[in-house]
């Protein structure tokens, strides 16, 4: 334990003087901290919002219109569409009609049928020509 | 280079294709036409064609059950007795043992009795089998086949039942042909043995091999027209092998499990394989399943095309790349 004097009187008083010190530079520091900080938003807790450049929006406009125009075409192509395939279905009723029995050959992919599924009822054209034959012995 | 001696008439002339591209020649054996083609660029078409002749009289001669002297008929006298064969009837010896496992007994060479009491024990022209007053009273063994073969010596012991190849010899001979063919440098050809065929290279132009499958109910116009680049196509029918025995139609298509004829309603089953011996095998197995047949082709996974009594034309689902054209 220290027995000075002087010493004794010092260690007292030297928290009588930090603590006013160490106070003042709290402050200090809060205030500096306060004036570098960002802003914060009027909304309060509400995060920033992206602001389009008024260029950017005109070229989403732009798009958009180009979409729906596009839209619009393929409709009207479409409806064109059943409209030609109406009338053709027409036109193939009618030459049903007047070729009664006759049929028309067409070309085919093989498709059906498999196993015991039957073949499908449909004109039959001429068999190509082979270069042999598979059948019976003999 | 000059054209094959002796070139019998154009035997695709019939359905309409000319063979310009080809080299063609024909010759009979094992009771069938064989016809040979081979393409424009195969050289020395003469030995080539030459050399399939041979093959095939050698093959007939050996395999044959209508001559009482072949390798085949020598051994089945012998029975249980071990007995030297030629090459071509032990390798078919062998051959039809294995599709006899291998169909699980549904391929079954020792219907030879069968068919003599049925009135097949001869060779008969195409068209006009006579009409024996028997039905057959014996049918195949049901115990295993039990056959021996000593590959050592070339010996075998067939059993105590004769043996018919029936077509594996024919489906034999082709594969050999092939072989010999390849060995001989042709890369494009087809030999056709009456019905059963192999062939390779892609066709004529590169496009595959067309082959028209015949109506079993006879007629000039096939039901389906196949294409194939290399492989076989087999054909079990019953167009001209069927004749009345003991009252009742019959074929030479025997089913193991009664006895008698069988496939049902079917008339002619088509298998494209690609080995030739495999596919004859099939087509006659596949026959005789009947009305089951479109089960075992899909299990087996075997491209196969049916004609049944109505002539409705089916086919399995891997029978499907090869068909460029069939009937409805």
């Amino acid at each position: 334990m220290t027995t000075d004097p002087l010493i004794r009187k010092a260690s007292w008083n030297a928290p009588l003087i930090l603590a006013p010190c160490a106070a003042a530079l709290f402050g200090a520091s809060v205030w500096w901290a306060a004036g570098a900080s960002p802003a914060a938003s009027s909304a309060g807790t509400a995060p920033a919002q992206p602001v389009a450049a008024p260029a950017a929006r005109h070229a989403a406009a732009a798009q958009h219109a180009q979409a729906d125009a596009l839209y619009r075409a393929l409709r009207r192509e479409l409806t064109h569409r059943h409209q030609q395939a109406a009338q053709l279905e027409h036109r193939l009723q009618a030459l049903r009609a007047k070729s009664g029995h006759l049929h028309i050959a067409m070309p085919r992919i093989p498709s059906a049928p498999v196993g015991n599924v039957p073949a499908p009822v449909q004109p039959a054209p001429a068999p190509p020509a082979v270069n042999t034959v598979s059948g019976a012995s003999g | 280079m000059t054209a094959p001696t002796s070139i019998p008439s154009d035997p695709t002339a019939a359905y309409g294709l000319t063979a310009d591209e080809l080299w063609h020649s024909s010759f009979r054996s094992m009771g069938s036409p064989i016809r040979v083609q081979l393409g424009i660029g195969t050289a020395r078409p003469q030995r080539c064609h030459a050399q399939v002749r041979a093959l095939f009289n050698e093959a007939d001669r050996q395999c044959t059950r209508f001559d009482p002297y072949s390798d085949l008929m020598r051994a089945n006298a012998a029975g249980d007795d071990w007995h030297e064969v030629g090459v071509h009837c032990f390798v078919a010896l062998a051959a039809a043992y294995d599709a006899h496992l291998l169909t699980d007994g549904m391929f079954e060479p020792r219907v030879l009795t069968t068919l003599t009491e049925m009135g097949y024990g001869k060779s008969w022209p195409a068209v006009g089998a006579p009409d024996v007053a028997t039905a057959a009273t014996t049918a195949p063994p049901a115990v295993p086949w039990e056959p021996g073969f000593d590959e050592e010596r070339r010996v075998v012991r067939v059993g105590p039942h004769p043996i018919d190849l029936g077509g594996i010899g024919k489906g034999l001979t082709l594969r050999w042909a092939a072989e010999l063919l390849r060995d001989s440098g042709a890369e494009v050809f087809l030999v056709d043995a009456g019905g059963d065929c192999v062939m390779s290279g892609g066709g004529p132009d590169g496009g595959g091999w067309r082959v028209g499958v015949e109506d079993p109910a006879g007629g000039s116009a096939p039901v389906a027209v196949l294409v194939i680049d290399s492989g076989g196509c087999a054909t079990s029918s019953t167009r001209l092998r069927r004749w009345r025995a003991g009252g009742e139609d019959v074929h030479h298509l025997i089913d193991p499990r009664t006895g008698r004829s069988g496939g049902g309603e079917l008339r002619s089953v088509t298998v494209v394989h690609p080995d030739p011996a495999e596919g004859e095998v099939w087509s006659k197995t596949l026959f005789l399943h009947g009305a089951a047949i479109a089960d075992e082709a899909e299990r087996r996974q075997l491209a196969a095309l049916w004609v049944d009594s109505g002539g409705a034309v089916r086919f399995s689902a891997a029978m499907r790349d090869h068909l460029l054209w069939w009937r409805e």
